[in-house]
């Protein structure tokens, strides 16, 4: 069974790296630009995502705004999907308040993208 | 002695030699305009060439570090034209600067065989000002430390290069960089540091203080303020526990005759509740003495984090005579997570509510203990705070 993502990062460099990294992995890929693009994506019913990355600071809506959305059950894709924080901001102020917003993990750039990848595996159980 | 004024004479010029200068002048205005239309034009070809050329390099870039088992770079950069070789070193910085792990060791090889490493090392042994920290922020991004005489000899003009050399030897994490790290920031005569120094002095001692708090120990008093109090600023965050450092240079900054200085020495003492031979060496009467408000909340703080039972009656104390509004408002935050709800507010008996605080509060007229306006300021915070906060709450209540 194929496995899908959601990518919401403004940053193209992190998007070139994930889209790479998670397609062979055999992932597909909703990619992006911004975190009002990912809230329409999430809410798009036909796309059920396995799991969702997110940058902090993006254009229009900030990814842990958009993560308390996602768990309110604001939207179409279901409040408990694994999230996954991937930002710069590694503050220890910053890691919990992602944790609070309930991120299932949370990793600093500059980030391993096989680490990463594990962490995913890890989440959805593959 | 007087200015005398002349009067305008009107002259006139021949319609010829008019007519030749507006001649002259149309074929200048004409001659600009088609240079720098000629050199938009260029300009724009040359971008969407590179445009094209970046995308297909980034395309076979990610390719080879993902696509393969072994990326093959030194194959790949000797067929490269200049201008590629310019675009993918562009790459390399800006994806070096995302990527953590085996990837980013593979993509070091890359500026390896581009050879920065070694045009860096050049850079820092020849090079100006610019090109030195320009060849640090290469060495930095792949993670490759030069010999140390290297840094010390050429990297310690100014307070930034010293950082930008240090962050190298953190970055590359090799076994010397608090020793060596401290040696380059804080040896000879140093300065205060930007945001990126103070960062760096943190990073190159936040696994091992030693080397930062003997230096401390021995140099403090020679320092300028502004450097010690980032030096106090970055001791406050280094949580890694050495329980035979020699604190005195901090005990004796609570007396400093700047208060920027005493109010980051409080706050210094954070992490070191537990310590009880350093906190016998700490004078609690000096907060009752202090006069700079700013001190005295800063001393709350770091009172209010150590959060034993002579820190919390410290500072009930001190909330009967706190006479500063900031400074009761940092103490009412120090002492709210100590305090028990079922018992009566700081300086009071019995239980205030909190409605009666706030109303005289508000109103000017009435007087009021200033401390339960700021109690009942902090209740309120930490109360919608933890709200804000509280997903599940919320998520129930739609």
């Amino acid at each position: 069974m194929t496995k899908s993502a959601v990518i919401a990062d403004d940053d193209e460099t992190i998007r070139s790296i994930l889209q790479y990294k998670l397609s062979k992995a055999g992932f597909d890929l909703t990619v992006c630009h911004d975190g009002e693009a990912g809230r329409e994506a999430l809410n798009d019913p036909n796309i059920d995502p396995d799991i969702v990355i997110l940058d902090v600071m993006m254009p229009r809506l900030k990814g842990t705004q958009l993560l308390r959305i996602i768990r309110r059950g604001e939207l179409a894709v279901a409040s408990d999907v694994p999230v996954i924080m991937l930002t710069s901001r590694g503050r220890e102020a910053d890691v919990l308040e992602a944790f609070e917003s309930g991120a299932s993990e949370y990793l600093t750039k500059p980030f391993s993208p096989n680490e990463l990848l594990v962490r995913i595996e890890k989440l959805i159980g593959a | 002695m007087g200015v005398r004024v002349l009067p305008l004479q009107a002259v006139a010029i021949p319609s010829t030699v008019l007519t030749v200068a507006v001649l002259v002048l149309a074929s200048l205005l004409t001659a600009v305009v088609l240079v720098t239309v000629g050199y938009s034009l260029q300009t724009a070809r040359r971008r969407r060439r590179r445009t094209s050329i970046r995308a297909e390099l980034r395309s076979e870039l990610l390719g080879r570090l993902y696509g393969r088992d072994k990326p093959e770079w030194d194959g790949w950069v000797s067929n490269l034209s200049t201008i590629e070789l310019d675009e993918v070193e562009s790459l390399l910085d800006v994806y070096l600067r995302q990527l953590d792990g085996r990837d980013a060791e593979q993509l070091a090889d890359l500026g390896v065989a581009l050879g920065i490493n070694e045009r860096a090392r050049r850079e820092i042994a020849n090079g100006d000002y610019w090109e030195r920290i320009h060849a640090l922020v290469w060495l930095a991004l792949l993670r490759d430390a030069p010999d140390r005489s290297l840094l010390k000899t050429h990297c310690l003009d100014t307070p930034r290069e010293r950082a930008a050399a240090a962050r190298v030897l953190y970055a590359a994490d090799t076994p010397d960089v608090a020793t060596t790290g401290i040696d380059l920031l804080l040896g000879g005569e140093p300065r205060s540091f930007s945001v990126f120094g103070i960062d760096t002095l943190y990073r190159v001692s936040e696994t091992d203080p030693e080397p930062l708090f003997e230096r401390a120990a021995a140099d403090f008093n020679t320092w300028g303020s502004a450097l010690q109090q980032q030096v106090l600023l970055v001791t406050q965050h280094l949580n890694t526990v050495v329980g035979s450092a020699d604190f005195s240079w901090v005990v004796d900054a609570l007396s400093n005759p700047e208060p920027r200085v005493r109010s980051a020495a409080w706050r210094a003492f954070d992490a070191y509740g537990w310590n009880r031979q350093l906190r016998a060496d700490i004078d609690l009467d000096l907060i009752g003495d202090e006069p700079a408000p700013t001190v005295r909340a800063s001393a709350y703080q770091t009172l209010g984090t150590w959060g034993d039972s002579e820190a919390s009656t410290t500072l009930e104390a001190a909330a009967t005579t706190e006479p500063d509004d900031r400074a009761r408002v940092a103490l009412a935050g120090a002492l709210f997570p100590l305090w028990d709800p079922e018992d009566a507010i700081p300086g009071h008996q019995e239980r205030v509510e909190p409605s009666t605080a706030i109303a005289a509060a508000d109103d000017t007229h009435v007087p009021v203990d200033s401390f339960d306006a700021a109690w009942w300021w902090t209740s309120e915070h930490v109360q919608f705070d933890r709200l804000a906060r509280d997903i599940g709450v919320r998520a129930t209540r739609r």
